[in-house]
């Protein structure tokens, strides 16, 4: 089992030595994975605390999408923040080139009326230029940086000198946690689950600095916020995610994981998260995944299903739903650089069957280029 | 008939096959000759330019390979920076898009038997270095690294370079032992960096290595060399480097400072300007021998052809046609000589780059040698220059073969020609008077602090066309000598020559006196340092072995010895007892110099003395420990005294890792070791300063009737990472390195004699033409054709009397501003004026044997000529 595919979050594999030798030392991990923790059920979160980081598990990651607006134009942003321990330990206090934490993270903006989709990713060891505090949330990770409380966040990015953009995050609903007794289950082994909290909704405003403007910009947000330390089917090759704010007050969280033989892995998902915050789990025999929208990448020749429709039934009614999901252009690739992996990341629309505009989502698609499963071996 | 005017074209293809061509054919080796000369200075400028620009490009490789070009560099003003500074300056810059790339660089030095490469370990944080391609546009990405996360933190094992790797026959896996500071060390290679045609080679000795794991392997613990910055690529790019300058500016502090890469490369490369000037004009110089030399050709050229151009004239051919027809030769001439020139400075550049870089990294910085490399400008600059010296060069005998009148053309005999410059004696006081006016000037500061002695300069080209002048005023005094004694028909005749000199024996033996000059000026220069450098090695080494940190050849080695080592060395029951030093870098009003901690025997009388130019009132071991009014004292050298313009008893503050240090000179000592200012103080301040109780060097006093060569290979034996040399062998090695520094000087001489010679040859040819129907009369009156040689003979010795004469004049004022003008001025260095009598006799014989040789030759050649066929 590899633990990289664990999480359908995995997006920011990107082209380097350092992140092909995690995958490997991953792998050879397998055996030592008990040393890290794995997370229980019916575990008493406490905050600030668990928004903070938990060296003693495997992987970690902090991360937000969310759609802005300056008057009549729209971005969409991805910001994510990754920990990916080599041993089960915080960096010594005081240490500045610390061995046993690594700092990802990856960014991106998708400017709609421009079609222009631009984004930026890096590695750094923990230490002075990159961190996760444990007992709050306080991530950084170069100039990127995610800190604040339960009620009040402020996020920091950057793309090159082409972008930048600071927001003030204020949850509009509270915070959800994923998961059978607070463990999210994704495959058979005791160890492949994980603890799934999630912001669904959060109302973000701040400034966007881009193509040279300084526009003032409000909208929503989502953020997961993930902790592991396991791995998922060694038959599975890549996954599906949607991230979905419904304009009738409720969200969506899905994941498809697509096996080796093209089909669908057992422990795909759908979550409802209604006005209240209660959840409606729907397995994968509840929903039907439809392939759509077939793009090519000029760039990785990669051929991602961008507008896959979602077949299910709405909780509160009962009624068969479609959900449409139509990303704003298509031009919304990770491109890696040579030696990387590539995934396809994008600001959609939702709209019903009858192409009426009900919310908007995320869509993430991996393992449509190269061979993923063997590169996160 | 077709009249010349008509036909403009028709003239000059007739002037091309009847004078130029047919000439050509017929002398052959006359031709081969000048275009030799022409070739032989343009290859000495261009060769001094190109090895010049290879050190020193050398240097641009090392500052820009860690992560590609950066924007920004952050240095400490003392020492090492302090790793915490990251935290600040990441805090500072704010959200701003910046790539923060620390880096430590520590030397090292090969383990191999025998070998003196130093390496050159570069730490980096192996996985934000990775980030680097997403503060590059295009293709310019540092080095692709393979590895993987178990090569983090770890102190024994590192990445080398390809070319490396392929002169050791090394690869992934294989050890390389090399001694950082005094430890020995097999470190493993991981992988092999790759070069790519896309970027700059990666330097031979570099090595790099994660950065925690080379501050424990140099035990430099949370300690870094400098923080590269990068803005990252966009629209916005100009406008966050902006606001990150402005932001580090404002909050400057008192630990480092901040740079552009630019003024970095500027700055270090502006330490060596001044030696790399100084080649510069004497290169200049030996195309200004090559200029004068080429006029005297031309002039041959146009002897031999006088009776040609007057039967032209006689035709109708205009005077205006005449000059085009010379300038054309000239330019074709010009342009095969100048081409020759180019290849041949090609490759005499790789034999000269050699010796460049030798005296660039003893004297200045580190560098690695690039190859050498020749654009598209730099041709066409020397074939211009080349050009452009033959074309004036041709054009004083072309204009006075064009506008002698034909009737006077055909008559022989005319010894007129040369320069008319060259019979101004007024002008030839004028220029020594304005030479030595010149020299009295202060130097020109340009704005980056460098001293250029520029009325130094204009002092030396006045000597040189005045000294030109005047010594044609020699001709008279000879011409009496050679008649006096018993009469010898064909020295009377050779004396005749001389008695009423005109311009063409004149410009002979100016251009010889400016080789000769020039020669033995230089020569005045090594011999002078030869003998101050001797007396300081003499006065300054008085201990009995020599102990340095591995490889320190290079001024830049930052190797040390650690305080258990030295400590070992110390307590050996033979040594009697030891002076230490600590070497540090610092930079005091944005200029590099050299910091030194020492520590003075304090077991005998024994310990290290230096030579004074202001004495200190207590220069004994303990004269630095004392404060003086609350102030450190300090020695500092004469470098520094001229850099900062400071001398005993002023004050300054002298930045360190623990703020900035009151100073006050005690005194200012002679230094010939070092072109940048050093300032020392007491070890016992400095290892609290830096908290440093390591050392670079030690100088051992062996005890009574301790053999040194044993006490030096016992310590070697017991350190081998140490480098531990007697008195006698430091002496030697030290006088070596300095005469290897002037290797270049040697070739540049060499061209310019054999320059002077080839070109007397030339001259003598030229004026036994001229008066060939008064050969003819000789031999007429029964002079033999060895008679004629003989006579020939004395007018090349005297000649090259008057030559040598006028040269050794020049030479004596050339020495004189290089040694009390230019050297102090661009270097910082008072030498001892010293003559190398033996040499410049060995000189005299060689130029006066070798012009008389070649005059018996020319004229045995033209006695056996009819006057009728002579061409």
């Amino acid at each position: 089992m590899k633990l990289k595919r664990f999480n359908p979050h995995w997006p920011s594999i990107q082209s380097s030595w350092i992140a092909l030798a995690l995958f490997s030392l991953s792998g050879i991990a397998e055996e030592a994975a008990p040393r890290f923790s794995i997370p229980q059920e019916n575990h008493q979160f406490s905050f600030p605390e668990d928004h903070g980081s938990h060296p003693d598990f495997k992987i970690e990651w902090w991360y937000l999408t969310g759609h802005l607006f300056s008057g009549d134009e729209r971005f969409g942003f991805q910001a994510t923040f990754f920990r990916l321990a080599q041993s089960p330990e915080d960096i010594p206090e005081g240490e500045l080139f610390g061995n046993e934490q690594i700092y990802m993270a990856h960014m991106a903006i998708s400017d709609a009326s421009g079609k222009r989709f631009i984004h930026e990713s890096r590695f750094n060891r923990g230490g002075w230029n990159a961190f996760s505090r444990m007992g709050k949330l306080d991530v950084r990770n170069g100039n990127w940086s995610l800190s604040g409380s339960e009620s009040e966040m402020m996020l920091t990015g950057s793309i090159r000198s082409e972008a930048a953009f600071s927001l003030t995050l204020n949850p509009a609903k509270s915070l959800v946690v994923f998961g059978e007794n607070g463990v999210s289950r994704k495959g058979a082994a005791e160890e492949a689950a994980s603890y799934y909290l999630t912001f669904p909704r959060i109302d973000a405003k701040g400034t966007l600095r881009i193509s040279g403007r300084d526009l003032e910009v409000k909208g929503e947000v989502w953020m997961d916020h993930e902790v592991s330390s396991s791995q998922l089917d060694r038959n599975q090759v890549g996954w599906d995610w949607v991230s979905i704010q419904l304009f009738d007050g409720r969200e969506i969280m899905g994941y498809l994981l697509r096996n080796e033989d093209g089909s669908v892995s057992e422990f795909s998902k759908i979550v409802w998260i209604d006005e209240e915050g209660n959840l409606t789990n729907q397995l994968a025999e509840d929903f039907t995944w439809i392939p759509g929208g077939e793009w090519e990448s000029p760039k990785t020749g990669a051929v991602y299903p961008i507008s896959p429709s979602i077949e299910t039934t709405d909780p509160k009614t009962g009624d068969k739903l479609v959900l449409k999901v139509q990303p704003l252009f298509p031009e919304q690739e990770m491109a890696a650089a040579p030696g990387g992996v590539s995934y396809w990341e994008g600001a959609c629309d939702i709209l019903d069957s009858t192409q009426v505009l009900i919310g908007r989502g995320y869509l993430e698609l991996t393992g449509y280029v190269g061979d993923l499963a063997e590169r996160l071996r | 008939m077709e009249t010349p005017e008509e036909h403009p074209a028709a003239v000059v293809r007739l002037l091309w096959s009847r004078v130029i061509w047919r000439h050509w054919r017929r002398e052959k080796k006359l031709t081969a000759i000048l275009v030799g000369i022409l070739a032989l200075g343009v290859a000495a400028f261009l060769a001094v330019h190109l090895a010049n620009k290879a050190a020193v490009a050398g240097f641009g490789i090392f500052t820009d390979s860690v992560s590609g070009e950066s924007d920004l560099l952050i240095r400490p003003k003392a020492g090492d920076l302090r790793e915490g500074v990251l935290s600040e300056i990441r805090e500072q810059s704010g959200s701003l898009p910046v790539g923060i790339f620390p880096v430590l660089e520590v030397s090292a030095a090969d383990q191999a038997i025998g070998s003196r490469m130093m390496f050159q370990l570069v730490g980096v944080d192996l996985v934000a270095v990775q980030n680097a391609p997403e503060y590059t546009e295009g293709t310019d990405a540092p080095p692709f690294i393979d590895g993987g996360v178990e090569i983090l933190g770890r102190s024994d094992r590192g990445f080398i370079s390809e070319t490396l790797a392929r002169k050791r026959n090394l690869e992934a896996g294989d050890c390389l032992p090399i001694f950082v500071n005094d430890r020995a060390v097999d470190l493993e290679i991981i992988a092999i960096l790759q070069d790519s045609p896309l970027r700059p080679g990666v330097p031979e000795e570099m090595i790099l290595m994660d950065l925690p794991g080379l501050q424990e392997l140099a035990g430099r613990e949370g300690w870094i060399s400098r923080i590269e910055m990068r803005v990252s690529p966009g629209s916005d790019y100009k406008r966050n480097l902006d606001g990150l300058s402005t932001i580090l500016e404002e909050r400057g502090t008192a630990d480092y400072f901040v740079e552009t890469p630019e003024a970095r490369k500027e700055s270090v490369t502006t330490m060596g300007s001044g030696f790399r000037l100084n080649l510069t004009i004497l290169s200049s110089l030996a195309l200004l021998v090559g200029t004068y030399l080429i006029m005297q050709a031309m002039e041959a050229a146009v002897i031999k052809r006088r009776s040609e151009i007057a039967i032209l004239r006689a035709l109708g051919v205009t005077p205006g046609q005449v000059r085009l027809a010379w300038i054309l030769e000239s330019v074709i001439l010009g342009s095969i000589g100048s081409l020759l020139g180019v290849v041949l400075g090609w490759l005499l550049a790789g034999a000269l780059v050699g010796g460049i870089s030798q005296t660039v990294n003893t004297l200045y910085y580190r560098t690695t040698t690039d190859s050498i490399t020749l654009s598209a400008l730099e041709i066409g600059f020397s074939l211009s220059f080349g050009i452009l010296s033959c074309v004036v060069a041709a054009f004083v005998p072309a204009r006075e073969a064009a506008n002698t009148p034909p009737a006077l053309t055909m008559k022989s005999g005319s010894q007129k020609g040369g320069l008319a410059m060259l019979q101004n004696i007024p002008l030839g006081v004028t220029l020594l008077c304005g030479a030595i006016l010149c020299a009295l000037l202060p130097p020109y500061v340009t704005n980056r602090g460098v001293n250029v002695p520029v009325g130094g300069y204009v002092a030396a080209l006045f000597f040189v066309l005045g000294f030109s002048i005047l010594s044609g005023l020699l001709f008279s005094p000879l011409a009496r000598i050679l008649q006096k004694g018993k009469r010898n028909p064909l020295r009377q005749y050779a004396a005749s020559q001389f008695r009423k000199t005109e311009g063409r024996h004149r410009l002979t033996a100016a251009g010889l006196a400016v080789a000769i000059g020039m020669s033995a000026a230089m020569g005045i220069l090594v011999a002078s340092f030869d003998t101050t450098l001797k007396s300081w090695i003499g006065h300054l080494l008085k201990a009995d072995v020599y102990v340095s940190a591995p490889g320190s050849t290079s001024i830049t080695n930052e190797s040390t010895i650690s305080k258990a080592t030295w400590k070992a060395v110390e307590a050996m029951p033979e040594v009697e007892g030891l002076d230490v030093l600590r070497r540090y870098k610092l930079v005091i009003d944005g200029k590099e110099v050299f910091l030194g901690g020492s520590e003075y025997n304090q077991n005998s009388d024994r310990f290290l003395r230096l030579i004074w130019l202001r004495e200190p009132e207590n220069d004994g071991p303990l004269g630095l420990v004392e404060k003086t009014e609350g102030r450190f004292p300090a020695y500092v050298n004469e470098s520094f005294f001229r850099k900062f313009g400071l001398t005993k008893g002023d004050q300054f503050s002298l930045p360190t890792p623990k703020g900035e240090k009151p100073i006050v000179i005690s005194g200012v000592y002679a230094d010939y070791g070092s072109e940048t200012g050093v300032v020392i103080v007491s070890r016992k301040n400095t290892r609290i300063w830096f908290s440093d109780d390591s050392i670079s060097q030690m100088a051992v006093y062996a005890g009574e009737g301790v053999d040194h060569s044993e006490l030096s290979a016992r310590i070697g034996q017991e350190h081998p990472s140490l480098n531990a040399r007697t008195n006698a062998r430091l002496r030697a090695e030290s006088l070596r390195i300095f005469h290897q520094t002037f290797s270049v000087t040697y070739a540049l001489e060499a061209i310019a004699v054999i320059i002077a010679v080839t070109g007397l040859g030339l001259a003598l040819s030229g004026l036994l033409m001229e008066r060939a129907a008064e050969l003819e009369t000789l031999k007429s009156l029964g002079a033999t054709r060895r008679g004629i040689a003989t006579a020939a003979a004395w007018e090349g010795a005297g000649l090259a009397i008057v030559g040598l004469s006028g040269g050794f004049l020049m030479s004596g004022a050339l020495g004189w501003l290089l040694i009390y003008v230019i050297n102090p001025q661009s270097f910082g260095w008072t030498l001892d004026y010293a003559i190398p009598w033996k040499s410049l006799a060995g000189l005299s014989v060689l130029t006066i044997t070798a012009a008389a040789a070649v005059a018996y030759g020319v004229g045995f050649r033209y006695a056996q000529l009819r006057y009728d066929r002579v061409e």
